[in-house]
């Protein structure tokens, strides 16, 4: 079983540099990406668990392009690394409003990476659910468009 | 040039050959790397098979791959000080077929050994130890060097009379251990030395340690203040001790594995070496060896119906040692050390090991002075054996969580907040499933929030819900509690503006600042001249509204509250600095604006502290002062106050690195606020009227007694520095003696 604070093998795509420089910045983060959130899941729930491995410094939540609303990930980043490795070692993958939530390492926050890059505006995953998610706006996004009742009067 | 041709071709012939014998090599080695390792899993076949065909695997190799099993040997052995029997077998069986080997692993050891005593391994050491004594068993050490050996241990201990008679406790935490190493090791083989020549002494030597040992320790210690506790050599003094009266008999459960009595035949062949003499290396200045401890029990209370030896018993003993180690060793990786805690109790399904685990778990997560790990640590190796085991650990948990809320009274403040936090984070992750009706039935009298009822199981019951609240939302916390606990329920998180009053003092101003903070153009020079402009009010209320407008407009979460507060950060300035008043006034703004969440009433002070908007000695005074009398009883003040002294050490911490630290340097920063925090405490102690017991001016003052423990306990190594001070303010005459004698329990344990 590979260690808990070890790299997962998702890599950002718009990283700007080489994968060996992006690697390097992974291992010396404190900054953490937090995936699976509820979209109603606040900022001070986060705080609260999150504070429990150390001093936050900040929390950026991710929210919709379009309609600035929280879509459902957020980024936490630590004054200290050894406590964001607790995070990955005592958080990941257990529960926060009721859902299993994914800790994973991030590079670091850069303006802009706060929005959804899904073509609707929120997270990509979102858009080609086929499972019923209340937390995270039901359907996916294409199949909820396709089931939409039809609201044209002509 | 055809020659040369061939040549190469030849020598890569060789590499290849070369190069698949070390392939082949480190493949095995790998093997038995995972075999070796595996012999201290307790699960999947049986020891003895798992020794069988490591043995068989090795037959060949063990000469050529001796180093690399030796190192390998060490690591384990040094992990696993419970398996020790299962690696000494080992050993044992290589032994019978290479003297040479079994030398070179006692050397080898004995060496290792030494090392890891100058490095103060300490936990490696007792693993060395234990693996030593086990390899008498395996026929491997005769039995008058490991006596010797034993002997020359706790050497120390046998003339333990420090000069001036003053008890040198650095000296005695040494001869603790050295004891404590030892007579941890004798129930692997007393049976067989019993007779020996020797081996009585050894036991008088310990037996008159520990009855003249000095033990003033204990009662700050003990989590329960209602029972006497030892501490834990004299425990396991009790525990050896009543093993030797039982003849050594291998007691009923059996927890020691002796894999080496399936081997007797075999290991009876060999011819067992002589432990050379050792001498543990002596006392360095500066040393610290390891920590005194006051074990801690939960079902001992109310275990009727449970199959667990009793707490005197060695079995006892050794079902709780296995389970620290599965911890001590996998507690980085909750998985893994769940399942490994989960084969453990699998092995022994005629005990009732399931509780032993969530009691050693609960007693690490709370001992006392602090915790080795996290509270969330201990947390989440809860969670997952609850979720790996459903049918039975969760009962447990909860049959746990049980007596200890029935206990509450007894309970030291101490470890009040790792139990809430703990609690609450548990119940999260669980959808807040709980017997709230259970507890809240318990309680004997009414519970009713507008009352201040400091009484230690309505404090729990209030706090544990602000913390759910915390990680949940109102709403989810109205559904999942019976009606009976309404009185303690937390209100919606909900800001509070008072302004919207316009009668109200300061409403004018109010009204001018937040239609000029709404603006897009406005800022601080813009501010700060309203604010002075507005000449029928004071500065401190002036200051009021200011915070107030500025939280009002953050209010949406706490994003909103920082950015807002970052933009007006030179008003804050201008208007607080240096000022202890005005910066109380900031501190009450924001309990009034968020008088209906300590949540953001902390998270908002912190932030202002980490701006340096707010000084640490402001808050320290401020919490300390006449309008937070009440709030003491509460969790979120305490969060505050420690969140505070953690940025100062952290601040000073990052300063020294840069500077060279002087009489003024980053120790006298520190010092002095946590001399400013005992001070407060005590005057605030003083301050409280004696009142009879259960009335809730005692409760009160028992509350804030023992989180002035708590707060010795967190900064001990700095409040030990302070000795001198510490014993000037408990040696105060008119000091109530519950006040000094804190201070007193303190002072004996930090000198240890």
């Amino acid at each position: 079983m590979a260690a808990s604070v070890e790299l997962s093998s998702y890599r950002d795509q718009h990283f700007k540099g080489s994968r060996s420089e992006q690697e390097r910045s992974l291992r010396d983060s404190c900054t953490l990406y937090v995936g699976n959130l509820s979209f109603y899941t606040t900022e001070e729930q986060i705080h609260e668990l999150f504070s429990r491995c150390g001093d936050v410094r900040v929390i950026v939540m991710g929210l919709d392009k379009y309609k600035k609303t929280p879509c459902g990930f957020c980024f936490v980043e630590y004054y200290i690394r050894s406590e964001a490795e607790s995070a990955m070692r005592f958080v990941n993958g257990t529960r926060l409003d009721d859902r299993l939530i994914r800790v994973d390492w991030d590079a670091g926050f850069i303006e802009g990476r706060q929005y959804g890059r899904g073509k609707t505006g929120g997270q990509v995953r979102d858009e080609y659910r086929t499972d019923y998610d209340a937390g995270r706006g039901g359907y996916g996004k294409l199949l909820s468009q396709k089931i939409a009742p039809n609201t044209d009067n002509r | 040039m055809e020659q040369g041709c061939r040549k190469r071709g030849h020598s890569s012939d060789e590499d290849v050959e070369n190069s698949r014998r070390k392939r082949s090599v480190e493949l095995k080695l790998a093997t038995v790397e995972k075999l070796m390792r595996g012999l201290s899993f307790q699960g999947g076949s049986s020891i003895e098979l798992k020794l069988e065909n490591l043995s068989y695997l090795l037959r060949d190799v063990c000469a050529s791959l001796k180093e690399e099993i030796l190192c390998i040997l060490v690591s384990c052995v040094e992990e696993q000080p419970g398996q020790a029997s299962a690696y000494a077998t080992f050993v044992g069986l290589l032994n019978v077929r290479s003297w040479e080997f079994g030398a070179a692993c006692l050397g080898f050891m004995v060496q290792k050994l030494y090392e890891c005593l100058c490095n103060r391994e300490w936990f490696k050491c007792q693993g060395i130890v234990h693996f030593l004594v086990a390899l008498y068993n395996c026929n491997v050490v005769t039995s008058s060097s490991l006596l010797k050996f034993l002997a020359s241990f706790v050497s120390e201990c046998e003339n333990q009379s420090d000069p001036d008679d003053v008890v040198d406790f650095v000296l005695q935490a040494r001869r603790d251990w050295l004891a404590y190493c030892v007579l941890s090791a004798l129930p692997f083989v007393g049976k067989d030395l019993q007779q020996k020549a020797g081996f009585e002494s050894l036991m008088l030597t310990l037996q008159i340690y520990v009855k003249k040992r000095c033990a003033l320790h204990t009662p700050m210690l003990s989590v329960w203040r209602d029972s006497e506790q030892r501490d834990h050599l004299e425990l396991l003094w009790h525990q050896v001790d009543a093993l030797r009266q039982e003849q050594w008999v291998e007691p009923e459960h059996q927890l020691i594995t002796r894999p080496y009595l399936a081997f007797d035949g075999t290991l009876s062949h060999a011819v067992p070496h002589c432990l050379q003499d050792f001498e543990v290396p002596p006392h360095e200045q500066g040393c610290c060896y390891p920590p005194t401890r006051v074990p801690f029990r939960i079902f001992s209370y109310d275990c009727e119906n449970l199959q667990l030896p009793s707490p005197l018993s060695i079995e006892r003993h050794l079902l709780e040692v296995q389970i620290q180690d599965m911890l001590q060793c996998h507690h980085l990786e909750r998985k893994i050390c769940a399942d490994s805690l989960l084969a453990y109790a699998a092995s022994k399904p005629q005990l009732s090991v399931y509780h032993c685990i969530v009691e050693v778990i609960l007693a690490e997560m709370l001992q006392l002075p602090s915790s080795q790990w996290i509270t969330l640590n201990y947390g989440s190796i809860l969670v997952e054996l609850c979720k790996r085991q459903p049918n039975k650990v969760p009962q447990v948990v909860h049959q746990a969580a049980d007596i200890l809320f029935a206990r509450l009274d007894f309970m030291s403040v101490a470890c009040f907040d790792r139990l809430v936090n703990w609690l609450s984070h548990h119940m999260s992750n669980f959808g807040f499933l709980w017997n709230w009706k259970k507890w809240a039935q318990s309680v004997s009298f009414p519970i009713d929030s507008s009352a201040t009822n400091h009484q230690p199981k309505v404090v729990f019951l209030r706090e544990l819900l602000k913390k759910c609240l915390r990680l949940s939302y109102h709403q989810r916390i109205v559904e999942i509690q019976p009606d009976v606990l309404a009185g303690v329920l937390p209100p919606a998180p909900l800001p509070h503006f008072k302004f919207v009053d316009e009668l109200l003092p300061g409403a004018m101003l109010s009204k001018n600042l937040l239609e000029a903070m709404r603006s897009k153009q406005c800022c601080s020079e813009m501010i700060i001249s309203l604010i002075s402009g507005s000449t029928d009010i004071g500065l401190l209320l002036k200051i009021n509204v200011f915070t107030q407008n500025c939280l009002h407009l953050g209010s949406k979460s706490f994003s909103h509250t920082f950015a807002i507060l970052a933009k007006y950060h030179s008003v804050f300035k201008n208007m607080a600095a240096g000022e202890s008043e005005q910066q109380h006034a900031i501190l009450n703004g924001i309990s009034e604006v968020w008088v209906n969440s300590e949540h953001f009433r902390f998270v908002v002070a912190e932030k202002l502290l980490r701006m340096e908007v707010l000084e640490s000695r402001c808050i320290v005074s401020w919490i300390f002062g006449p309008l937070m009398r009440k709030e003491l009883s509460k969790m979120y003040i305490w969060e505050l106050l420690h969140s505070t002294v953690r940025w100062v050490k952290n601040v000073q911490k990052r300063n020294a690195t840069v500077e060279v630290d002087g009489p003024n340097g980053s120790d006298y920063v520190v010092r002095s606020i946590l001399l400013d925090i005992l001070h407060r405490f005590v005057k605030a102690l003083r301050a409280a009227p004696v009142d009879q017991e259960r009335s809730e001016q005692h409760y009160w003052f028992h509350w804030v007694l023992g989180r002035l423990q708590e707060t010795l306990f967190i900064y001990a190594d700095d409040y030990k520095k302070m000795s001198c001070k510490l014993v000037k303010i408990a040696g105060d005459t008119d000091l109530r003696g519950d006040i000094s004698k804190t201070i007193q329990g303190f002072l004996a344990y930090v000198k240890m």
